[in-house]
């Protein structure tokens, strides 16, 4: 019994060493191949659980009657001329028809994108996959022409009686495998045969699963198949080499993993991701693989392509560039500021993923803790301590980033300058939420409570209107879809007097805007005015004035799409 | 000699299964309490479900092997110097460790591994695995 006992310790005790000595060896991130999540789920079941939750893992999906959250029951929608009816084929399939009076065409639902706010359709056409022109918005149960998801205008038509040309009604049938890929899937690969043109697209699962943030698990899952090696990496408290932790490598790094998607970017060689795919892997430096877009990215040699994507300052005004805002905060240059500080994958409501121990202001207030003193905040903030002006994101974050016919809060964190701001020709932090308020007027607020000299002498030509008003007539399609929405936020404030100004001011925008995505908006925000109660009068504004403001804004139309 | 050791073996073997059936059955009344009370701490955490389960039955099963021991097992040892002496505190050690690692397990657990007391079962499933080997061995050798 001795002699066996010995020898058990004798080999538990070269195991150990030979554990330590592995325990230390690093990740061979060529030989890492991805296993998909049904085997990190083996040992990770509650993380598994927990992210299942959230709309990442259901970002890609085979069509299914799990994954189609549309009715296709026959509904119809009709947009420009073309009537597109969704309903059920012979077999079961999703199948959308099209008819613009002279041709009938259809597609059959292969894949869905989306499970938050709009969810989009692939068709599979000859190995393809592209996205089909109508889109399902889950909050409001109807289904869109993607011209109103995407800042598209209205398209030429050639008289009310004729539908618009067919490559009009399809401007956003583009292409899944070298497009929507990249972001929306484990380590895609377009496959492009540069000599064919074709495809062999693939991708290690639909859907963001747990290696597109986490890298490839499969030397993470052969190295943990040793109990000691486990009990080991638990006893020590050390980061498994093995696989990527967001939450325990460096802040910056751990943005980057974040920022891959949630931060348009480009690389030096785009032919070698679309023949290749992306081989950027969580934990490795993002700068190896591609650079995110800044107003300044030059394509092709040209300056300018993705100007219209940032505000004049250099802030996004674009969602998927949250990464870039980010980066350009304040809060980063301590460098302890990462997604994760605010964000949780596997926590919180899956709208929004804010980590649940830190909803509302503690998000801000969990570095700024002297905001937390009695009387702190309605010190800094120059409102009272309950209202809307004191909380943090309010100045901080404001609202002006468009995306997916919504206006997202700004992740550029930064200190309100509504003089500057007016320089750079984008909205600001204070007439966004004094929606009945001149530029000059948030200026001087301003400049009063820091005690500065007012730098707003050389604007006076915005006092003559409320900014928002301004914006929403004369500005570009952003400019005019972030005060449309602004306008209809519980946060805007105004003097009773102005809410028949600005009932007959959105009321315009509807009747006239050529952009859908505004109207919607305009439209969001006329009901939530209404609903406010009080009288109802015409637009206030002369009718000379609104034809020079819209003509203003005719000469700024511009198109975002992907 | 032989007689005196083999009747201090009996007795040890008679009140370890005793008092060991008594404690882990005490523990499985506590299990099916947590479900009746619905306690999350325990309904919530299926590996705390499995491992205190684990430890209630080969507790269970281990007191009625000491006890089976006692009344089966001895009689095959009688013509060792001990009186089976060895064997017994084998099963004994087993009957400890074994139900003690799976229950205390449960403590500090990680998502998919229990905690490190776990490493109480292989040494006492060891010491189950000799004694059984022993006691097959004796069964053949007896007449």
């Amino acid at each position: 019994m001795a002699i066996l006992a010995a020898l058990a310790l004798a080999l538990l005790a070269h195991d150990a060493r030979d554990t330590a000595r592995e325990l230390d060896r690093p990740r061979t991130f060529a030989r890492s191949g991805y296993v998909g999540s049904g085997q990190c789920l083996r040992c990770h079941a509650q993380h598994g659980a927990s992210f299942r939750r959230t709309y990442h893992a259901t970002m890609t999906q085979e069509a299914s009657a799990a994954s189609v959250l549309a009715p296709f029951d026959g509904s119809e929608l009709e947009y420009m001329g073309v009537r597109a009816r969704m309903q059920r084929g012979p077999r079961g399939e999703y199948r959308m028809t099209f008819d613009d009076g002279r041709t009938h065409w259809q597609a059959d639902v292969a894949r869905t994108v989306g499970s938050h706010r709009y969810q989009q359709f692939l068709a599979r056409e000859a190995g393809v996959y592209f996205r089909l022109p109508i889109a399902w918005d889950v909050a409001r149960a109807r289904f869109i022409h993607m011209n109103t998801a995407f800042l598209t205008a209205d398209p030429p038509r050639p008289n009310p009686s004729q539908a618009i040309a067919r490559s009009d009604y399809d401007r956003h049938v583009t292409r899944w495998n070298d497009n929507c890929v990249f972001c929306h899937n484990v380590h895609p690969n377009p496959g492009l045969d540069p000599v064919t043109g074709r495809f062999e697209t693939r991708v290690a699962e639909l859907g963001v699963a747990c290696e597109a943030c986490h890298g490839p698990g499969g030397e993470h899952v052969a190295r943990n198949a040793d109990p000691l090696r486990r009990y080991a990496l638990h006893l020590s408290g050390r980061a498994d080499p093995t696989i990527t932790n967001p939450r325990r490598v460096a802040p910056a790094r751990s943005a980057e993993i974040c920022g891959r998607c949630h931060g348009q970017r480009i690389t030096s060689d785009v032919s070698r991701f679309l023949v290749h795919g992306d081989s950027f892997v969580p934990g490795e430096p993002l700068s190896k693989f591609s650079k995110p877009l800044a107003r300044d990215t030059t394509l092709h040699g040209q300056s300018g392509a993705f100007a219209a994507r940032f505000w004049n300052d250099g802030t996004p005004r674009l969602t998927a560039y949250e990464y870039q805002g980010y980066l350009q905060s304040a809060c980063t240059s301590g460098g302890k500021l990462e997604c994760e500080s605010c964000h949780a994958m596997h926590a919180g409501d899956p709208a929004g993923q804010i980590r649940p121990e830190l909803a509302g202001d503690r998000m801000c207030t969990q570095c700024h803790r002297e905001l937390t003193a009695p009387g702190a905040i309605a010190a800094h903030t120059h409102h009272s301590a309950s209202s809307n002006g004191s909380r943090c994101g309010a100045c901080h974050m404001p609202n002006l980033v468009y995306g997916l016919a919504s206006v997202h809060l700004s992740h550029r964190i930064e200190t309100p300058d509504p003089a500057a701001n007016a320089a750079s020709g984008r909205p600001d932090a204070c007439t966004s939420c004094h929606v009945d308020r001149t530029r000059s007027w948030a200026a001087d607020a301003l400049s009063r409570w820091l005690k500065r000299e007012s730098s707003t002498s050389a604007n006076d030509a915005h006092t003559e209107l409320p900014a928002l008003t301004e914006q929403l007539l004369a500005g570009d399609p952003i400019v005019r879809a972030v005060a449309a929405d602004a306008f209809g936020r519980n946060t805007a404030a105004f003097a009773p007097g102005h809410r028949a100004r600005i009932v007959g001011l959105l009321q315009d925008t509807l009747d006239h805007d050529p952009y859908p995505a505004v109207r919607e908006l305009a439209a969001r925000s006329l009901a939530a005015v209404i609903g406010r109660g009080g009288p109802i009068a015409p637009s206030a504004l002369a009718p000379e004035l609104a034809q020079t403001l819209r003509a203003r804004a005719a000469q700024a139309a511009i198109e975002i799409g992907e | 000699m032989n007689e005196l050791a083999a009747a201090a073996e009996l007795l040890r073997a008679r009140r370890f299964g005793w008092t060991s059936l008594c404690i882990w059955a005490a523990l499985g009344l506590g299990l099916e309490a947590a479900h009746g009370w619905k306690l999350s701490a325990y309904l919530d955490d299926p590996l705390t479900q499995t491992l205190l389960r684990l430890g209630h039955a080969h507790g269970v099963l281990l007191a009625c092997a000491s006890l089976l021991y006692a009344s089966q097992g001895l009689p095959l040892l009688a013509a060792r110097s001990d009186g089976g002496h060895a064997i017994g505190r084998l099963l004994r050690i087993a009957g400890l460790t074994m139900p003690l690692g799976f229950a205390l397990g449960a403590l500090g657990h990680g998502e998919s591994d229990p905690g490190v007391a776990i490493f109480l079962v292989p040494a006492g499933a060891l010491c189950l695995l000799l004694a059984l080997a022993q006691l097959a061995l004796a069964s053949f050798r007896a007449r």
